[in-house]
C-alpha cells in the first residue's frame, strides 16, 4: 500500500499551486471497517488538502460508500483514526462532521420538489425576525448563496421546477452555505447532459481554486482525468493506488479499479446489417403527465439485429417514450406497430405476451419484489401462463427448475428461496438481467442499464445487450451518458421536450450536433424549459 | 428457520404480555389473578357443552379473521368486515323465509350463497372506489359498515319486522337452520351446546383459502399487488381488477360469516346479532399473522377468551370485560412488534449454534 500520510507533511507535485495547502484538511489513518463477514474498507489512508479534487474510484463495493460515511461521520470505523487539521477527532455522528467542516452532497438529491428554492436552500436555519420567517432576508440569502454557485437560478422558483442542473446546483449551494471546507460529490454527472456536466466540472474547478477540498467520486474515467488533481483508487476495500492524476490514462485507471486487463471495446460494427423494425412508432404523441414531457409527434423505427441508443437528459420524455413502447401508456395520437401490424390498445401484459423485455431504471422499487424470494421474482412478468402456472394453478416444481437453472446461468449468489433484498446489488441486478434477457423476447429495453454500475459490470451488462442484438432482438437503450451509447449503439436518437430531435446511425454519428440537440438546439424556443 | 420462529415467537409473547398485564390488574382489584384465568380455562372447556359452545363461538371469529386477512394480505385495509357480515346475515334472514318450500340440501347453501353476494358487494364497492377513484378504503370500509348497521336496524324495526315487540326478522322455519352437531336430551351422545355443521363450512374455507393464497395465480397477483404497486404494474398484473377481486372475496367471506351466523346460531336477525365479529376478526387476522392456519389459532384463543370469560364471570364473578381488555393488549402487542422479539430471536440462534459448536468439539 501507499504511504499517502508519510506524504502528507511535505508537497506533493502540485504542492507549488499557492492555493493548494500544505497540510490536509482531514485525515483518514489506517481506517477499517467491516459488516459482519464483509471487510468494507481494510486500513485505508486517505488525506484530503484545502484547494484540490481528490478523486475516488472503485468499482462497486470497493468500499467508497463506506469511506465516504466514514469520512461524513456517519458510521464510525472499527479501527485507525481521523485527523482534522492534524488533530485526532472522533465523529459520533454527521453533525460533528458537518461541525468540522465537511459536507456531503448525495448522489439522490435531497430536496423537496414542492417547495421553492430558497425554502430548501434554507431548510432548517431559516432566518426569523420574532418567531416568524424573515423571508425577505431569507431570499437574499439564498440569492448570495446561489450567486456563489455562478448559476442564475431564481430562489422564488418551485425546485420542481428546475431542471435536474439546476436542482444539483441548488444542492450544492445548499451544503456550501454552511461553511463547508471540504464537500464530497458522489457521482455528481451521473445525471447530467455532456454540457452540464462540463459546465459542472468547471465548477467544481473553482470551487476548489477558492480554497475548498473537493472529493470527488466518479465512474466516468475521462472527467476524473480532466479536474482530478489527486486521486486514490480502492480495490476491494483496500487502497491500491494514491498520487497525483498527472500522467494517467483511462485505460490504466480502469485496470487499477478492475485490478486485470479490461477490454475497454464494446461494439463490433462488423455485424450482420440490421432487419425489419420489431416496432415502430408512428406520430406518438402522449397526455402531459407526472414524469416530464408528453411526446409530442415521435416517429421510431425499431429494428432487429440493432441496439437504438435513446439519449438525452433526463426527464426529457424518455420516461413516456419507454412507457408507450412496454405498453403501460396510451398515446393520445399515432399508432404503434409490431411486426408492421398496428397494435390495438395497449397493456404491459400484452407487450410482454408479444415478446417484449424491460429492464426498468429502478430496479429496486419496480424491477423486484424485495420481499418476494428469487423464484417469484425470476417468473413475477410470466406467472400467469403456462409453463409457470395452467388455468390458474401455479405450477410450483416448474418454476422452482427455471428459476434454479437461471441462478445457475447467470451466476447470482442466492438460492431460489432466498428474499431478493438479501442479495447484493449487483446480483439484483443480475436477477432483473436473468429474467428480462432469457424471456424469448423480441424486443429489449434497457433503461440506464449502467447506472451506478462499475466498469466491470458495465462491460457485462454490454456484452449481454449486445449478444441479443446478434440473436437478432431488436435492443433498446435509453440513457443520458451519451458516452456510453457512442460506443455501444448503432442509432441514436435524440430526445429533447419529448421530440426526437435527429437520429443518427453509426457510421455519421456527429458527437457535437447530438450534444446539441440534447440542449434543444434547433428546436422553437416554445419547447425549451 | 429463525423468521419462523419470530413468526410464532410474536403471537405467544404479545399474549403472554397482555396475560401477565391482566394479571396485575386482577391483583390491584382484589381477584386472584391464578383461579381467574383457571375458570376461564375451564368455562372455555370444563364439559363437552363448554366445548361446543367454544367452538360454536370459533366459527364467525375464525371467518371474519379470514375476510380481513385476505384483504390485508393484498394490502388492502378492509377494517369493514363488520358491514359485510352484517349484509351476509340481512340477506340470509331476508331470503331465508321464501325458500321455505325448497328442500333444505338446495336452501340451506343458498343462503350462504346469498350471504357470500352481498358480502362481497359490500366489499366490492370499496374496491371499485379505490381502484377507480383512488379512495382510501380505510376509510369507505368503515363508513360502509355504519351504512349496513343502520340499514339492517332499519329493515329489522320497519319493513322486515317480526310480530311483537322484539327488534328482529322473523325466526327461520326449523327446515332452515344449519343442523346441530348433537340433539340434547339423547342419552351416550355428548352434548354439544349450539354447535353446528357451520364449522365444517369454517375450516373448508381456511383450507381453501390457504390452496388460493399458497396455489394459484390469483393468490400470488393479491400478494404482489399488496407488496408494491409499481413492480404489479411493471409485471403486467391487473391492480385494478386485483383490488376488486380481493376486495369481493374478502366481503364475500365476511357475509359467508354472517349467513352462517344466521343459520345456525340466531335463526335470525335482530339488534344484538353481531357482538362485534368483523372488528374482532381485524385482531385475529393481526395475530394469525394473515396466514390461514394463524387464522384458525388466533380465533380458538379469541373463541376460549369469550366463551370462558362469559362462564368465569358468572362463577367468581370477575367481570367478563377482562377479556375485552386481553385482546385490546394482544392486538396492541402484536402491533408494536415488542422490540424484544428480534433480539430474542438472535440471542436463541446465537445460543444454537454456540451449543452446535460445543457438540462438535
Amino acid at each position: 500500500m501507499s504511504g499517502a500520510h508519510n506524504g502528507s507533511t511535505h508537497s506533493d507535485d502540485r504542492a507549488a499551486t499557492p492555493q493548494v495547502g500544505v497540510r490536509p484538511i482531514v485525515e483518514l489513518r489506517g481506517v477499517s471497517r467491516s459488516f459482519g463477514d464483509v471487510t468494507a474498507n481494510d486500513s485505508v489512508d486517505l488525506s484530503v488538502r484545502a484547494g484540490t479534487v481528490h478523486a475516488v474510484l472503485g468499482q462497486n463495493g470497493a468500499g467508497k460508500s463506506t469511506l465516504m460515511n466514514i469520512l461524513a461521520g456517519v458510521i464510525q470505523p472499527d479501527a485507525g483514526q481521523i485527523l482534522v487539521d492534524g488533530v485526532v477527532t472522533t465523529f459520533r455522528g454527521a453533525g460533528d462532521a458537518f461541525a468540522a467542516g465537511i459536507g456531503m452532497v448525495h448522489q439522490h438529491f435531497q430536496l423537496i420538489p414542492s417547495m421553492t428554492v430558497a425554502e430548501n436552500l434554507l431548510l432548517n436555519d431559516e432566518p426569523s425576525r420574532r418567531g416568524l420567517v424573515d423571508r425577505g432576508r431569507a431570499r437574499d440569502l439564498s440569492a448570495q448563496a446561489l450567486a456563489t454557485m455562478g448559476a442564475t437560478i431564481d430562489p422564488g422558483s418551485l425546485v420542481s421546477a428546475l431542471s435536474v442542473a439546476a436542482r444539483q446546483r441548488v444542492e450544492i449551494a445548499r451544503v456550501l452555505r454552511r461553511d463547508v471546507r471540504l464537500v464530497v460529490l458522489d457521482e455528481p454527472t451521473a445525471v447530467l447532459a455532456p454540457n452540464d456536466a462540463q459546465e459542472l466540472m468547471l465548477l467544481v474547478r473553482g470551487m476548489a481554486d477558492r480554497g475548498t477540498a473537493v472529493v470527488l467520486i466518479s465512474h466516468k474515467l475521462d472527467e476524473v482525468l480532466q479536474v482530478a488533481d489527486h486521486l486514490t483508487v480502492l480495490r476491494a476495500g483496500r487502497v491500491v493506488a494514491d498520487q497525483a492524476s498527472s500522467g494517467l490514462d483511462a485505460r490504466t485507471l480502469a485496470n487499477l479499479m478492475v485490478g486485470r486487463e479490461v477490454d475497454m471495446t464494446h461494439n463490433e460494427p462488423a455485424r450482420r446489417s440490421a432487419g425489419a423494425a420489431v416496432m415502430a412508432l408512428r406520430g406518438v404523441s402522449t397526455s402531459p403527465g407526472p414524469h416530464g414531457p408528453a411526446l409530442e409527434g415521435v416517429d421510431l423505427d425499431l429494428l432487429a439485429g440493432e441496439v437504438h441508443g435513446i439519449a438525452g437528459v433526463d426527464g426529457n420524455g424518455q420516461r413516456d417514450l419507454v412507457s408507450v413502447i412496454t405498453g403501460s401508456v396510451a398515446p393520445s395520437r399515432g399508432s404503434v406497430l409490431w411486426l408492421g401490424r398496428t397494435l390495438d390498445g395497449h397493456s404491459v401484459r400484452q407487450r410482454i405476451d408479444l415478446g417484449v423485455a424491460h429492464i426498468p431504471e429502478d430496479r429496486h422499487d419496480q424491477g423486484l419484489f424485495l420481499e418476494e424470494n428469487l423464484t417469484t421474482n425470476l417468473v413475477m412478468r410470466r406467472f400467469q401462463r403456462a409453463p409457470a402456472s395452467r388455468r390458474g394453478i401455479l405450477q410450483r416444481a416448474t418454476m422452482g427448475k427455471l428459476a434454479t437453472a437461471r441462478i445457475e446461468e447467470y451466476q447470482i449468489r442466492g438460492s431460489a428461496e432466498q428474499r431478493s433484498h438479501e442479495l447484493s446489488g449487483g446480483n439484483q441486478q443480475k436477477l432483473v438481467l436473468a429474467r428480462e434477457l432469457s424471456a424469448d423476447a423480441q424486443l429489449v429495453v434497457a433503461e440506464q442499464p449502467t447506472r451506478g454500475v462499475d466498469v466491470a459490470s458495465a462491460q457485462f451488462i454490454y456484452r449481454q445487450l449486445l449478444s441479443q442484438r446478434d440473436d437478432g432482438k431488436s435492443v433498446v437503450v435509453v440513457s443520458v451518458d451519451l458516452d456510453e451509447l457512442l460506443v455501444l449503439a448503432d442509432t441514436i436518437s435524440v430526445m429533447y421536450g419529448g421530440r426526437v430531435m435527429g437520429t443518427w446511425s453509426r457510421d455519421d454519428f456527429d458527437v457535437p450536433a447530438m450534444a446539441g440537440a440534447m440542449t434543444g438546439a434547433g428546436t422553437p424556443p416554445t419547447a425549451a424549459k | 428457520m429463525t423468521t419462523r420462529l419470530a413468526g410464532l415467537l410474536r403471537p405467544v409473547l404479545a399474549i403472554s404480555a397482555a396475560l401477565v398485564c391482566v394479571g396485575v390488574l386482577l391483583a390491584f382489584t382484589g381477584d386472584d389473578p391464578i383461579s381467574a384465568m383457571a375458570t376461564l380455562v375451564d368455562g372455555a372447556f370444563g364439559s363437552t357443552r363448554r366445548t361446543g359452545e367454544t367452538l360454536a363461538s370459533f366459527v364467525p371469529l375464525a371467518l371474519t379473521g379470514l375476510s380481513v386477512a385476505v384483504g390485508f394480505r393484498a394490502g388492502l385495509f378492509n377494517i369493514g368486515a363488520e358491514g359485510q357480515l352484517l349484509m351476509g346475515a340481512l340477506a340470509a334472514a331476508a331470503a331465508g323465509p321464501h325458500l321455505a318450500d325448497v328442500p333444505p340440501v338446495l336452501s340451506v347453501p343458498l343462503l350462504m350463497l346469498l350471504g357470500a353476494l352481498a358480502g362481497g358487494l359490500w366489499g366490492f364497492i370499496p374496491g371499485y372506489l379505490k381502484a377507480f377513484r383512488e379512495a382510501n378504503e380505510v376509510i369507505t370500509t368503515l363508513m360502509l359498515s355504519y351504512v349496513a348497521y343502520f340499514v339492517t336496524e332499519y329493515l329489522i324495526t320497519g319493513p322486515l319486522k317480526t310480530d311483537g315487540v322484539l327488534p328482529a326478522t322473523d325466526l327461520l322455519p326449523e327446515m332452515l337452520r344449519l343442523p346441530r352437531l348433537t340433539q340434547p336430551g339423547l342419552d351416550g351422545i355428548p352434548d354439544l351446546g349450539r354447535l353446528h355443521g357451520g364449522v365444517y363450512v369454517a375450516l373448508g374455507a381456511l383450507a381453501v383459502a390457504a390452496f388460493i393464497a399458497h396455489r394459484t395465480t390469483f393468490g400470488l397477483r393479491s400478494r404482489l399487488v399488496g407488496r408494491s404497486i409499481t413492480a404489479s404494474e411493471y409485471s403486467g398484473l391487473d391492480v385494478r381488477r386485483t383490488v376488486i377481486q380481493t376486495m369481493v372475496l374478502s366481503g364475500a367471506i365476511a357475509g359467508l360469516a354472517g349467513a352462517i351466523q344466521v343459520l345456525g346460531v340466531s335463526y335470525r336477525l335482530s339488534s344484538s346479532f353481531s357482538p362485534g365479529f368483523g372488528f374482532t376478526g381485524i385482531a385475529i387476522a393481526l395475530l394469525g399473522n394473515l396466514a390461514a392456519g394463524g387464522v384458525l389459532l388466533a380465533a380458538l384463543l379469541f373463541a376460549v377468551l369469550q366463551t370462558g370469560g362469559q362462564v368465569m364471570q358468572r362463577i367468581s364473578g370477575t367481570p367478563s370485560s377482562i377479556v375485552t381488555i386481553i385482546q385490546g393488549l394482544v392486538i396492541l402487542f402484536v402491533a408494536t412488534k415488542i422490540s424484544g422479539v428480534k433480539q430474542m430471536s438472535t440471542v436463541l440462534h446465537r445460543r444454537r449454534a454456540r451449543a452446535k459448536r460445543r457438540e462438535r468439539t
